[in-house]
């Protein structure tokens, strides 16, 4: 999954540059969200989003979907398909346009 | 949950495009069948219906039928073929956003198809891999039922395909087929076990139940039948059987089903010669009148459906949703020529469009995979958060 050692990566990475992932699976069964916790060894949280209650608060209609958040709580960017490098390249411009 | 009924014309037409060879062949070369199937539904426009969703099992090929010259046409909005990944059933979905009139699709493919023949099974005494061992699961509801059947049958330790033998063996001698039961049957291990009688679900479902109660991993498959003649209405052609997993062999396929139907239909013993024959024959092989759909249990199908999981994806599978309360309308299935709907009533709730830039984040809490509770609110304003929507259906 490209999303596999990505998240937690970058997780890992921004965490002293107040960065937190968060993983929304919606749809998806526990046993199966479980594996991909062990599988990718994520330690960010992963929901369970089965009814889509959060990516409809969202909007979200297509998966992937990854949506940034600055510390203001305003939605800094929207993307689909994000891979490693691309969402490093979104957030180190948000950071920098923040002066962080 | 309420639903209306909604009227339903469907009709399936089924033409050969060459006739198989004698069944029961035993020669390499299998008996082969050519056909050309078009399902069509016509679904009359629900009152204060919003949209209709509606999943049809969509046949792929594999190693023993070709699909081809599929053509699919009607008024809905949209359209895809879709696989789920529990059991990899696939499914032609059609979605009408705006149901005027009645809603129809023509849903045709030419489908080549071989008899399935698996001879000298050998008694391996290895057991099942791991890849089979999901379809060792008994359901906890039907355990006691069956206790004194798997005490009766008394396979012990024998090897898996002697075991597969004697279950069978057992189904075939002592359960008879009705041909009152509409379609295929429910496919409710204790109530068969009870009236003794029923038809393919009951039977392929009992077999599946025994089987893995003694260690055999088994699965059922759900399929239509390929008349030998051109007819107008294939609707009560659905038909299933089973598999069960051999150490060395693989799947092979069992159909106890249609040899008490045979027996029955012609109103034969089941130690009749002709009888004896069908039943070694079924044992290990299936024959080529039939397209293969799908299998597995409690299906979750792509995109995934609101009313929970479905007992078997064998016939299309349709549901309604409603624009607002739909209180007071009937909550009924309907069954019409084999073909089972449901129409839960479903009141739509007015979906957001997607987030945007500069916007501000809903604030949101929930469960995570752990189990644990997880509130976003202390981040939001304090922390950058990244967000990945995920769904892998």
């Amino acid at each position: 999954m490209w999303e596999s050692g990505g998240l937690q990566k970058v997780s890992e990475e921004y965490a002293d540059r107040d960065v937190r992932v968060v993983r929304v699976s919606s749809n998806e069964k526990r046993e199966k969200v479980s594996s991909f916790v062990k599988d990718t060894g994520a330690t960010f949280p992963v929901l369970l989003d089965m009814d889509s209650t959060i990516s409809e608060q969202f909007g979200i209609k297509y998966f992937p979907t990854t949506v940034i958040i600055g510390k203001d709580g305003k939605v800094r960017h929207v993307a689909g398909l994000l891979p490693e490098e691309d969402l490093r390249t979104a957030v180190d411009a948000i950071l920098r346009r923040d002066g962080q | 949950m309420q639903a209306l009924i909604v009227g339903l014309l469907a009709s399936c037409v089924w033409t050969p495009v060459s006739l198989a060879q004698s069944l029961g062949a035993r020669s390499p070369v299998t008996a082969k069948a050519h056909a050309k199937i078009t399902l069509s539904v016509e679904i009359p426009n629900p009152v204060g219906s919003k949209y209709l969703n509606l999943w049809i099992p969509y046949p792929v090929s594999d190693a023993y039928q070709t699909i081809e010259n599929v053509e699919v046409t009607g008024n809905f909005q949209r359209q895809g073929v879709y696989r789920e990944t529990d059991f990899g059933n696939t499914a032609l979905y059609l979605r009408w956003l705006q149901v005027q009139g009645n809603a129809t699709v023509n849903f045709t493919f030419e489908v080549k198809r071989h008899e399935r023949v698996v001879r000298d099974l050998v008694a391996s005494e290895k057991s099942p891999s791991i890849l089979a061992e999901p379809f060792l699961e008994v359901d906890p509801g039907v355990v006691l039922a069956l206790a004194d059947i798997v005490e009766a049958i008394d396979v012990g330790d024998k090897p898996i395909v002697d075991r597969a033998q004697a279950i069978y063996d057992y189904i075939v001698d002592n359960f008879e087929r009705d041909p009152r039961i509409v379609g295929c049957g429910t496919g409710n291990v204790p109530t068969f076990l009870n009236v003794r009688k029923g038809k393919c679900a009951d039977f392929s479902s009992t077999f599946i139940a025994l089987a893995r109660s003694v260690g055999v991993p088994a699965r059922e498959v759900y399929g239509l039948r390929i008349s030998k003649e051109a007819r107008e209405d294939i609707s009560d052609d659905y038909h299933c059987w089973a598999e069960f997993f051999a150490p060395e062999i693989g799947w092979v396929p069992v159909d106890p089903s249609d040899v008490v139907k045979f027996a029955s239909k012609n109103g034969l013993a089941l130690d009749d010669p002709q009888t004896l024959e069908k039943r070694e024959y079924y044992f290990g092989a299936v024959d080529e009148h039939r397209v293969r759909l799908g299998t597995g249990q409690e299906i979750l199908l792509a995109p995934v459906q609101l009313l929970g999981p479905l007992p078997y994806f064998m016939c299309p599978y349709l549901e309604v949703g409603y624009e607002s309360n739909c209180e007071g309308a009937d909550l009924k299935k309907m069954n019409l020529k084999g073909l089972t709907f449901t129409a839960p009533c479903h009141p739509i709730v007015e979906r957001r469009s997607l987030i945007g830039v500069g916007e501000e984040a809903p604030v949101f809490s929930g469960q995570t995979v752990s189990g644990e509770s997880f509130d976003v609110a202390p981040f939001i304003g304090s922390k950058y958060l990244i967000l990945s929507f995920f769904a892998t259906w």
